[in-house]
């Protein structure tokens, strides 16, 4: 159960937060804001192609190498996971997540929304809950 | 994983059949163009017609999966593709250095069972068709090659020697609009 | 439920596209859709080599939204088929591959009348994938 790493993007298609994780091949930052928009774009794409009413973007990819899940707040922000294709169970940690950013991010007085996330504390809870997700203990709502 | 390589049951016809049709096939042409070099061509374009669909079967047959090499493919191509279509195992051999070349040698050929060329037919490429085959269905799966045979032992050779060449791996191509 | 199924050949062109349930009407006209799709799926494969930690074998299996699951199949000779469902159908890749391997090479490929690069006329490959769709016990629930 191996997590490759954590995204988050602001409502414009910006990468605000980039994480690979563990032995996964560092990315370069650029590299990081292009796939971001790319997934902000194939998001929006893949809401409007759908057969069905009132569809959400792309909630999750697989392919033979990984899988990602995806979670798209009601302010327009968007969480991703990246995992090895066998995993099930990102919901959970996709909330913390959300969690997470809430807290640290958005009630730390001197972040401005929407740019990028340099939140010491953000970085040390996430690890924590990394942490925690690997060694397989359940995680567990603040609130 | 390893990935079974296994040659699926084929529907049987009679092989000598198959002969008379490819040998009155190759008349035919002959009478038509009067030149073996216009012959050769036209086996070959029939060959690459019939590669390029001859693909797809091969792949919804066997469900191979993508080769890593040249060397990979090169494998397939005798022991899975030729043993599927024509019952025979060419060996692989003749690598060039940088591994971009090399020859399936043919110890035995259904299309040749008991022809003989004439004197006056001595350019002729009477297997041509195998050559277009292979180039179809290697371009299918994104790889331009160029195909000849450069023995045969219908011409007096003393083996029977087909020669692929890698030129390009051709990139899938993008949707207009897309860079 | 299964919503609709294109097939795209290797240049993008869909030679074949059938709907089966579609609750939502398209806004754009059909090529113009034909093109979206390609488009967007020729970006995810971009996107899918690009991010993957691991080179990539077979890419893109399926994507998820909150209301439909698309299903993806493509033949090293390029041919994609897509077949989108609802998010509750579960792994249908065989299925895909009998698509592929029993309608599409048997009626169209065989077929010496089936030009490729061009749309597929063949009534007997369109009977004879419409008798399998709707045979399929996830068809209309």
């Amino acid at each position: 159960m191996v997590v490759f790493g954590v995204y988050v993007i602001n409502k414009a298609g910006g990468l605000i937060y980039g994480q690979e994780l563990g032995a996964t091949p560092k990315l370069r930052a650029n590299d990081r804001l292009t796939l971001a928009s790319m997934f902000h774009s194939l998001y929006a794409i893949t809401s409007n192609l759908s057969p069905q009413v009132q569809s959400s973007g792309i909630e999750v990819i697989e392919t033979d190498t990984f899988k990602i899940q995806c979670k798209q707040t009601l302010t327009g922000t968007k969480f991703f996971v990246m995992s090895d294709p066998a995993h099930t169970g990102l919901d959970a940690l996709l909330r913390r997540l959300y969690e997470l950013y809430s807290d640290y991010v958005l009630k730390n007085p001197f972040y401005t929304p929407e740019m990028p996330i340099r939140c010491e504390l953000f970085d040390i809870n996430l690890a924590r809950l990394m942490e925690q997700y690997e060694s397989g203990r359940a995680l567990t709502a603040t609130f | 994983m390893s990935r079974q390589l296994r040659v699926p049951d084929v529907k049987r016809i009679n092989s000598e059949l198959f002969t008379l049709t490819y040998g009155s096939l190759v008349a035919q042409l002959i009478k038509d163009f009067e030149d073996d070099e216009e012959v050769n061509k036209q086996l070959e374009k029939m060959g690459y017609n019939i590669g390029i669909r001859l693909i797809e079967e091969f792949l919804a047959r066997t469900n191979t999966g993508k080769c890593q090499d040249l060397k990979e493919t090169a494998e397939v191509i005798s022991k899975v593709g030729f043993k599927m279509f024509l019952g025979i195992t060419p060996t692989v051999t003749g690598w060039d250095a940088e591994g971009r070349e090399f020859s399936l040698m043919f110890d035995e050929n259904p299309l040749t069972e008991f022809v003989e060329l004439p004197e006056s037919h001595k350019q002729l490429r009477y297997s041509n068709i195998l050559c277009g085959v292979l180039r179809g269905a290697l371009q299918m799966i994104h790889m331009k090659v160029e195909t000849e045979f450069v023995r045969d032992t219908l011409r007096g050779d003393d083996a029977t020697e087909m020669r692929i060449r890698l030129l390009e791996i051709l990139q899938d191509q993008a949707p207009p609009g897309e860079d | 439920m299964i919503f609709n199924l294109y097939i795209f050949d290797r240049s993008g062109t869909c030679v074949y596209y059938s709907e089966y349930h579609r609750p939502r009407k398209a806004t754009l006209s059909q090529d113009e859709e034909f093109k979206l799709t390609y488009g967007m799926l020729h970006s995810i494969k971009s996107f899918v080599t690009r991010i993957s930690p691991k080179p990539v074998r077979e890419g893109l299996h399926y994507y998820k939204t909150s209301t439909y699951k698309l299903n993806y199949f493509e033949t090293l000779t390029g041919l994609k088929i897509v077949l989108n469902t609802d998010p509750g159908v579960g792994d249908i890749h065989d299925l895909l591959q009998q698509i592929y391997s029993q309608i599409y090479v048997e009626y169209v490929v065989k077929n010496p009348l089936c030009t490729p690069g061009e749309k597929i006329t063949s009534e007997l490959f369109e009977t004879r994938l419409n008798a399998l769709i709707t045979s399929l016990p996830y068809f209309a629930t």
